[in-house]
């Protein structure tokens, strides 16, 4: 079941900015496809490419290939870890901001 | 894991709490059914049902076969987007919309016009009520979802 994260937790790998943004297009939905994350991020398919292998490659993304009439396309989500991750970082953000 | 002693400063924090916001709510809206299908909806549904009662009861059913581009266009609307998530949770704002559709649907029913003029009446509050239902549905379940997002771990 969901629970509010109350843990807020600075993560190194979520806080580059590109990273930030790819986890927080992520958070809303069950999964994009890399070209809608491509599009929505604004970003070359080179750079996409290389975020993600690195947020999946700690295991915060699942990436999942499939062929759809003919044409190969990739799905990514967030992991159970990686929403974890990405939604205390977030608080982690908001306590710094919050003693401004 | 990628835990960092190295917090970044309150402005940074804020600029970068900013741009996930925007990042959210981009994904969020891209995800909602657009404004413009509710509005057809809205339309059709305050034209079929300002027509309760008034035409052959057979041609009323009929008549409910107008759903079915603006079904079609949804459905082919909805395969180029990401696959959106449930929100979690729902406002008492979004609830209450949910009560005015509902109170304007049993409205409709209730309601028999009985000449042309009252027909048109009918339609437009139909028209104002379920607008603002789906309206303030709409924006309550994209706060919901953006705050889910960002708030709600798994």
């Amino acid at each position: 079941m969901n629970k509010q994260a109350n843990a807020a937790r600075f993560d190194e790998l979520i806080h580059a900015p590109i990273r930030l943004r790819i986890c927080a297009s992520l958070a809303p939905v069950q999964w994009a496809e890399f070209a809608h994350l491509r599009d929505a991020l604004n970003v070359a398919d080179s750079v996409l490419s290389k975020h993600l292998k690195q947020l999946t490659d700690t295991g915060y993304l699942q990436i999942e290939r499939f062929t759809k009439l003919g044409r190969s396309h990739m799905r990514v989500s967030l992991t159970r870890a990686g929403r974890d991750a990405y939604v205390g970082h977030v608080a982690a953000l908001r306590e710094i901001t919050a003693g401004e | 894991m990628n835990q960092s002693s190295q917090t970044p400063p309150a402005h940074d924090a804020k600029a970068l709490l900013a741009q996930a916001e925007a990042a959210s709510t981009a994904s969020v809206r891209a995800t909602e059914p657009p404004f413009g299908f509710l509005l057809s909806l809205t339309l059709i549904w305050a034209g079929i049902f300002s027509l309760y009662g008034v035409i052959n009861s057979a041609l009323w059913y009929w008549s409910l076969l107008l759903f079915l581009p603006v079904l079609v266009w949804y459905i082919f609307w909805s395969r180029k987007r990401a696959k959106s998530r449930p929100a979690l949770k729902h406002s008492g704002k979004y609830m209450l919309g949910v009560f005015v559709m509902l109170a304007g649907m049993q409205f409709g029913n209730f309601w028999i016009p009985q000449t042309w003029l009252l027909v048109a009446l009918k339609f437009v509050a139909l028209f104002a009520v379920l607008t603002t239902a789906f309206w303030v549905m709409r924006r309550e379940t994209i706060t919901s979802r953006i705050k889910d997002g960002n708030e709600q771990a798994s």
